[in-house]
């Protein structure tokens, strides 16, 4: 088994793989026949390929015999498996799909932000002197003077608000509604959506429920109210050129505290007391007021109210500033009831 | 003056009964199957012994005919045999086996060091063979041993390894030379 050193050796290869094929073949064939070194290679590759076939040798029967026993064995279980392995399979699936649906849900536990309790904004009139602070599940608003438009959402989840004035406390129930203190009392309240408990010193709780204003009976010294254009709007759209300072968004919250409201009748005692209060403020308070009077109405859907409401305060007032928005009001309100 | 053998046939002939025999299986006939086994589990046997060694052979094997149940329906049955199909299937196998790597290391050093079960009139000489054998690298063996010894044509091997023809003409060159390397340092 020596190098071969024909350049065409390569050819003795080729011909025995049947790589070469029609005349490249026949000639490569005469080649290795007349070519010593080609010969001899040619020989050495057949010695070699005998070898190796006889290397191939006979499989011993009797372990073919039994590795046949085993293989249709084990074929025979695979197939009498086939279906329950797929049943088996889609069981695994199914669990495992169940599997990261429950881990999906707890993550989604833990990662989520707990749900908002309940989120404030509260909108004072320029002016106002008020603090806000929390204290476990509970939001306290501290309004000592001046004008705060409250606003309360709530997520169905716990928290309370309680707005803590100088002659009681307010607590929200879920609502809209505008406190004005003056002088260190309380000088009205008006609700524009929801309800609020008005815990006043000395006196039993009362129920305010949507468009619901209360006045005290005897109502603190007048005091020009703050800037009007500056109010809150949570009462009504009053239209301001002014710009309102910006609302303080609360929350979220944690659990919330639902606490049952007193069940007292108070429409017919704010509505007096609402007269008498009016006929006790200033002017200029009379107005403020009375234009709040009228907005409620609106808010209340209660138009027609509202129109004569409207029109008593621009007899009343003449020269108010909002009086060609009230006559807008009032025109807008005839409108609608003529379609 | 040397006569010039012509070219090996390497072709098989056209053998109907396997596609039959595979029509059967595929629709779950175990006895087709021993059929089938009893035809080529022999030659699968040796070859896959020379190749991953005897610690994987009979398990390799067996597998080859428990994977024919699924791979049946597949199975073409314009093909002159299905010979070269179970060889495929054994490559394959043989390949997913090698990544465990532990269990291919123990296999080549059985193969180098002891003889299996295979009975061999080897002589003397036979046993150098084995010893040359085992030292070429799997890629090398497969196709050296898939061509001399199984009788598969280039193409037939290309197909059963998945290699490209060139490849496979390549690995078969370097190891026909690297066995008749090794005899020369034995005489030598």
């Amino acid at each position: 088994m020596t190098t071969p050193r024909c350049p065409k050796s390569w050819q003795v290869e080729a011909v025995r793989d049947g790589r070469l094929t029609g005349s490249a073949f026949v000639l490569a064939g005469k080649h290795i026949a007349d070519c010593p070194d080609c010969s001899r290679e040619h020989e050495a590759l057949s010695a070699l390929s005998g070898q190796l076939r006889d290397l191939g040798g006979n499989v011993d029967e009797l372990a073919l015999r039994r590795l046949r026993q085993l293989t249709l064995a084990r074929a025979d279980s695979a197939l009498r498996g086939l279906p329950a392995a797929a049943q088996k399979r889609r069981k695994t699936i199914a669990l495992l799909g169940a599997a990261a649906l429950g881990l999906a849900l707890v993550a989604l536990r833990f990662v989520r932000p707990p749900t908002p309790g309940i989120e404030v904004v509260a909108t004072p009139s320029a002016g106002a002197v008020w603090t806000m602070v929390q204290s476990g599940d509970v939001e306290y608003i501290d309004l000592v003077d001046g004008l705060l438009s409250v606003s309360v959402r709530h997520s169905g989840r716990a928290g309370r608000l309680v707005l803590r004035l100088p002659d009681g406390q307010l607590e929200d129930v879920g609502t809209k509604f505008l406190v004005w203190v003056s002088h260190g009392h309380t000088a009205e309240i008006s609700v524009a959506e929801g309800a609020v408990v008005f815990r006043r010193r000395h006196e039993p709780d009362l129920e305010l429920k949507a468009g619901n204003t209360w006045r005290p009976t005897l109502p603190p010294p007048a005091a020009p109210l703050p800037p009007t254009a500056e109010r809150s709007p949570a009462v009504g759209p009053i239209p301001s050129a002014a710009v309102l300072p910006s609302p303080q968004r609360l929350g979220p919250r944690g659990p919330r505290r639902v606490e049952t409201a007193p069940d007292r009748q108070t429409e017919p005692r704010a509505s007096e007391r609402a007269s008498e209060a009016t006929r006790s403020l200033s002017d200029a308070s009379k107005e403020d007021v009375a234009y709040l009077h009228v907005v409620a109405l609106l808010r209340e859907h209660r138009n027609e109210e509202a129109r004569l409401a409207a029109t008593a305060f621009l007899r009343d007032f003449p020269d108010a500033f909002r009086r060609k928005e009230l006559e807008r009001m009032i025109q807008s309100i005839k409108a609608g009831a003529g379609r | 003056m040397t006569r010039i053998p012509a070219v090996r046939a390497v072709s098989l002939a056209h053998s109907p009964r396997d596609a039959t025999a595979l029509g059967r299986i595929a629709q779950g006939d175990l006895g087709e199957l021993g059929t089938l086994y009893d035809r080529y589990a022999g030659d699968l046997l040796r070859f896959v012994t020379r190749v991953g060694g005897a610690t994987l052979a009979e398990d390799v094997v067996q597998t080859v005919f428990v994977r024919v149940l699924t791979l049946a329906s597949s199975y073409d049955t314009k093909a002159a045999s299905a010979r070269p199909w179970l060889f495929g299937i054994a490559a394959r196998v043989l390949q997913e086996q090698r990544r465990s790597m532990r269990r291919w290391t123990a296999a080549l050093f059985e193969l180098a060091q002891q003889r299996r079960g295979l009975t061999s009139a080897a002589s003397e000489g036979t046993g150098d063979l084995e010893r040359a054998i085992a030292t070429l690298s799997v890629g090398k063996r497969a196709v050296l041993l898939l061509v001399e010894v199984e009788g598969f044509s280039g193409p037939e091997v290309a197909s059963i390894l998945s290699l490209p023809l060139g490849t496979v003409w390549t690995r078969l060159h370097h190891a026909r030379r690297e066995v008749r390397a090794f005899y020369r340092e034995r005489e030598s």
